[in-house]
């Protein structure tokens, strides 16, 4: 058997030790990487202790939760809480529209941070970039009762922005009333909130990039866009398949703050959402189990998509979470 | 380099010991009277943990320590060998927390809510103690305080398990009215749905406040509280019978009843006025009521139907907004709402305040009936929600008035009257219902003759719900949704077209009954039948 | 056209669309503040835009005199530096470890980890494990429970991958072992990467408050965003309490937002030395 020793290859020492060349059993791995095994030690005993130490908690969404008597005694409902929700028709048009929506911020509120991030990067002006940077992420510490109550008062039929219009002679936008023009509106707000901390990252990563490429293609007569085109964006793309790949993995999840405030009681059939519903119809009525078992739905949904995704990307020639 | 990354990690952990012993510092004067005490267990001293209300008011005192709680450990834990310690819980996040605490089992000896339903979900489960032998036993002034009327309402298969608080104010809604544009059009105040709506046109065409964007009917659908406030009591037959009443008018008075006979011609009444332009055109989004707020400060609107003493309330301060924005502005309650037998009738409260609970697990559930007896006492609830005779308030006419030692540091009552630390009381009870009203417009300084005016208007033929002695399981499980559709049937009806109105309210309610409606419905019958059948 | 003149347009046309997105998110700013120096009746009458009306202090009198909203600052503070800290540390021994490839056992690790993104016990099942090791009501519950951010951790573990393996090839040539690496190369190198992530956290914990608010009775624990929210979102229409509360004016919620925004707005351009880029990658090419 010819052995390629991939520590050789790394040119790594070792202490070879004869009888076990042949044999990689799993000590000898243990021994080879033990200080990355310890670097681990912390970490994983975290995720274990806090994270796995609850776990058991996944049986409410199959059973009769009774609060008092607590989970061990509470009777297994065979799957009555799952045939409940998916029974109800309700379920399935909040199920589209949590989908529909994280589907248009895929589209308009992915592209923007990037965007947003390779201009900052271009600009020219020190002091501006700078200062810009922190304005931009501004919103996103507003919190989004907030934010609702200023987008209520500047999209109103009759607030200030329609007020604005009807004064020039044009007619109002019905940016909240409407159905359709309430998903835009969502979608848009979404990106105003976001998009100014998603270049964080991107800038960060854009900090990576080797300066001698940019001056090579100087040399070379390429102009700012081309630059942009072929050096910085390959540059992020590793951060942006992650990135990617991490929202497609939160397709079915959907925050609770953003619609609950937005929403208002003519759209509801498009703006009525899995986390929202779930507020109503579970938290509000102690109804445990029907918190956790939509839970329950969305996780395995996400994870279907994330693994799906994560596949796809390798598959492309890309790095994987995994 | 890995010295200094454990150097670092060191320092960390040496600055989170730093701040964990500073924040000890700090509470180990609140927690050091606890210690003692507990210690002591020869002579049988207890704890008795109290839930208090923690509204995060600012330059408010230690919930735990200050001249309230000394005032109970004083009186109370002296003569009952107890230590009475109070768990604040945020005031915004309290049925949250709540469960929480119940599921884990680590809920103080008292608790209480607002929610019924949570109430109900705890009687559900068994998580609550009966306070019936308890009652009988060391409850005899409680009982006499809060008498067999409010306290049925604690009651659940019989067994009583939650104290009703009680209510000093039973009013609901109120409608008002801009009276100085009445005067500027020579208008008589209307008294009937007729004259409200003719006055509503009159407002629009001439626009006596001469604003931009008139609005005569100020309305916003909440989607907390979705209704036509009192508006189809004007509507509703007066021959009514019992078990239509107590069967299909089961929402409170500012929610919507979809079933009632005259609902639905009170819809159409504010549908039509939508159509004419005479109501808020922002009335669908506007769902914490700013706008209208808003609209009512700058003197745009002419009438709305709010709370009883909704414009005289500090916050936010409608009225007296208005009067600073628009100067010879006033408003006055009227009673427009008149039905077929020249009555007006207002859907108000119930009897009943906060349900005031114990929880099965506690070893306390003796002693906390005897805080609560205590707390019964008229004298340590007019301590309690005042503070002390000649220092803290000043009789006048047997009213007591603050003088103004309760609004900061130590005495700082965080809620009108102590509420949060008086639990028994949901406003300032004196003990006689006449004192009770005069000390009530106390509470408004600077309206307080309004509010009495607004106080005997919004209680002509005020009338409480019906009293069910069984709760009505469906209605548990549908009520948030059902609430919710109801305001998104709301908005849809009140701004379709006229003649859309008969056949969407039909189809509407037919959805409304198929999600939850008909479930509900036919348990208030089942639950009347058999309440009425002894 | 030339290419100074190109690069010219191309830069005033990127300040120019840059200008306009910062307007845009400095308004809804400029409106919570001038609403912490307005009346109250001028907020609820709509009348402020992006300047005060009827300017007072009142409201920032009120904040900054309550010791207990400034000792909770002080306190957030603390646990967010330590916090941020102890979370990086975490973060990077799991993100560092997991990017070697050669590492066995890597990926079920990463299962186990990238699992708990998505199946959780769920409130209750966490608050009692939080009692059963007695760290209710200490600052612990407060760091430990949210130590490590999966997704944090994968972005990390994403950087690290990206750095070029000849510097750990010539770097064990040298002599030196994992740990070494681990400080004297990697790190460096990322700092960006380390600063935004520790922003990240430290962004994080300013913000969150429902595990203060669950696992915290003592309010000399309370972080400052769980102090803030009953101020801030407490209306005078709270369900069935009908009575004349006297709640905080507009004008003092508006000043609350400021108090508990402005302290973290700063975290980041004090930390943006780190992120100039590091060593230049081609240093390793010689």
């Amino acid at each position: 058997m010819k052995v390629i020793d991939s520590d050789l290859a790394l040119n790594k020492k070792t202490s070879i030790e004869p009888s076990l060349i042949k044999k990689k059993g799993f000590l000898y791995y243990l021994k080879r990487d033990f200080i990355i095994y310890l670097m681990l030690v912390i970490p994983v005993a975290y995720i274990l202790t806090f994270k796995y130490g609850s776990m058991y908690g996944i049986q409410i969404a199959f059973k009769d939760y009774n609060m008092f008597t607590g989970l061990s005694e509470s009777t297994w409902n065979n799957f009555a809480t799952f045939k409940e929700i998916f029974a109800n028709p309700q379920f399935f048009q909040v199920v589209r529209n949590t989908l529909v929506l994280n589907g248009l911020d895929l589209i308009v509120g992915f592209p923007a941070p990037i965007i947003l991030a390779i201009l900052i990067n271009e600009l020219a002006f020190k002091k501006f970039k700078k200062i810009s940077q922190t304005i931009l992420y501004m919103p996103h510490f507003l919190s989004w009762v907030i934010i609702g109550g200023i987008v209520t008062q500047l999209l109103a039929p009759t607030g200030m922005v329609n007020s604005l219009i009807t004064r020039m002679g044009g007619d109002a936008i019905p940016f909240l009333t409407d159905k359709l023009a309430w998903v835009g509106t969502y979608s848009l707000v979404g990106v105003w909130q976001s998009a100014g901390w998603g270049t964080i990252l991107y800038l960060a990563a854009m900090t990576g990039i080797d300066k001698e490429l940019y001056e090579a293609a100087d040399v070379d007569g390429a102009g700012r866009l081309r630059k942009i085109w072929h050096i910085t964006l390959p540059g992020i793309r590793p951060t942006i398949a992650i990135l990617l790949i991490l929202q497609l993995g939160h397709i079915m999840a959907i925050n609770f703050d953003r619609p609950f405030t937005l929403q208002n009681n003519l759209i509801m059939d498009y703006g009525d959402v899995i986390s929202t519903y779930v507020y109503r119809v579970g938290i509000q009525s102690a109804n445990f189990s029907i918190g956790a078992a939509v839970g329950l739905f969305q996780s395995i949904i996400c994870l279907i998509f994330l693994v799906t995704s994560n596949f796809i990307t390798k598959k492309l020639g890309g790095k994987g979470i995994w | 380099m890995k010295v200094k990354a454990l150097k670092s990690i060191f320092a960390s952990f040496t600055a989170l010991a730093l701040a964990t012993s500073l924040v000890g510092c700090q509470s180990t004067a609140s927690s050091d009277k606890q210690s003692e005490e507990t210690a002591d267990k020869t002579t049988g001293h207890r704890t008795l943990k109290v839930e208090v209300f923690d509204r995060g008011k600012p330059g408010q005192p230690d919930l735990n320590n200050n001249y309230w709680t000394k005032y109970i450990n004083e009186t109370f834990g002296k003569k009952y060998n107890a230590t009475v310690e109070f768990v604040p819980v945020p005031r915004t996040q309290e049925v949250d927390k709540l469960n929480v605490l119940m599921a884990a089992g680590e809920a103080p000896d008292i608790v209480f809510t607002y929610n019924q339903g949570t109430v109900y979900n705890y009687v559900q489960q068994g998580g609550l103690a009966d306070l019936g032998p308890a009652l009988k036993e060391h409850g005899s002034d409680l009982t006499n305080y809060l008498g067999d009327d409010l306290l049925k309402y604690g009651k659940f298969d019989d067994k009583q398990f939650a104290i009703p608080g009680k209510r000093t104010v039973l009013l609901g809604m109120n409608t008002f009215i801009r009276k100085d544009w009445l005067d500027k059009l020579s208008l008589p105040v209307p008294t009937t749905p007729e004259e409200f709506y003719e006055t509503m046109e009159a407002f629009k065409e001439k626009n006596p406040g001469n604003v931009t964007g008139v609005i005569p009917f100020g309305y916003a659908l909440q989607p907390a509280y979705p209704g036509i406030g009192n508006i189809p009591d004007a509507f509703k037959p007066s021959d009514l019978s019992k078990k239509e009443f107590a069967t299909l008018q089961t929402s409170p008075g500012y929610q919507a009843n979809w079933n009632l006979p005259g609902f639905k011609e009170g819809i159409e009444y504010v549908n039509k006025m939508y159509n004419d332009g005479l109501i808020s055109p922002s009335f669908a989004t506007d769902k914490d009521a700013k706008q209208l707020d808003a609209d009512i400060s700058n003197g745009k609107v002419g009438a709305f139907i709010t709370n009883w003493d909704g414009p005289y309330r500090t916050a936010p301060g409608t009225l007296t907004n208005l009067k600073n924005n628009v100067p010879g502005a006033d408003l006055i309650p009227i009673d427009p709402w008149k039905n077929d037998a020249g009555k007006t009738p207002k859907a108000g409260y119930s009897p009943n305040g906060m349900f005031i609970l114990v929880p099965k697990a506690s070893k306390n559930v003796d002693l906390a009936v005897q805080y609560l007896n205590w707390m019964a006492d008229p004298e340590v609830t007019l301590f309690l929600q005042n503070g002390e005779e000649g220092v803290d308030y000043n009789m006048v006419d047997g009213v007591p008035v603050q003088t103004g030692t309760t609004n900061e540091g130590e005495k700082m009552m965080t809620v009108a009257n102590n509420l949060d630390y008086d639990i028994l009381s949901n406003g300032i009870e004196l003990g006689d219902k006449e004192k009770n009203v005069a000390a009530v417009s106390a509470g408004y300084p600077g309206f307080e003759e309004e509010v009495q005016n607004a106080l005997k208007v919004g209680s002509v033929d005020y009338y409480a719900p019906y009293y069910f002695s069984t709760p009505n399981s469906a209605d548990a499980k549908y009520n948030t949704s059902l609430k919710d559709f109801s305001a998104q049937m709301l908005a849809k009806l009140i701004s379709a077209k006229p003649s859309e109105v008969d056949s969407l309210y039909k189809t509407l309610v037919d959805q409304y009954m198929g999600q939850g409606g008909k479930a509900v419905y036919d348990e208030y019958v089942k639950n009347y039948n058999a309440q009425n059948k002894k | 056209m030339s290419q100074k003149l190109r690069n010219r347009v191309f830069d005033y046309s990127a300040a120019f669309i840059v200008l306009i997105a910062v307007f845009i998110c400095l308004v809804p700013f400029l409106y919570v503040l001038s609403a912490s120096l307005s009346s109250n009746r001028a907020i609820i009458s709509q009348l402020v835009t992006i300047y005060p009306i009827d300017f007072n202090i009142e409201a920032y009198k009120v904040v900054f005199g309550d010791g207990g909203m400034l000792y909770s600052l002080f306190f957030t503070v603390i646990l967010v530096l330590i916090y941020a800290v102890l979370a990086l540390s975490v973060t990077v021994l799991a993100a560092y470890a997991l990017s070697r490839k050669r590492v066995k056992g890597r990926k079920i690790i990463m299962l186990v980890m990238v699992f708990t993104m998505y199946f959780s016990g769920g409130l209750i099942p966490d608050y009692m494990l939080i009692k059963d090791l007695h760290l209710l009501n200490t600052p612990y519950a407060l760091v430990l429970p949210s130590l490590m951010s999966v997704f944090n951790m994968i972005i990390l573990k994403s950087f690290f991958e990206n750095l070029p393996e000849s510097l750990e090839e010539a770097a064990y040539l040298d002599g030196c072992n994992d740990l070494q690496i681990l400080l004297k190369i990697m790190l460096p190198l990322s700092k960006p990467a380390l600063a935004t992530i520790a922003l990240l956290y430290a962004v994080f914990r300013w913000n969150y408050f429902q595990d203060a608010l669950f696992y915290i009775t003592d309010e000399n624990l309370y972080t400052i965003q769980l102090k803030l929210y009953n101020v801030i979102n407490i209306s005078q229409q709270m369900a069935g309490e009908n009575i004349n509360l006297n709640i905080p004016s507009e004008a003092l919620k508006a000043a609350s937002i400021m108090f508990g925004t402005i302290p973290i707005l700063l975290v980041y351009p004090w930390l943006q030395k780190y992120f100039v880029s590091g060593i230049t990658i081609g240093a390793t090419k010689g």
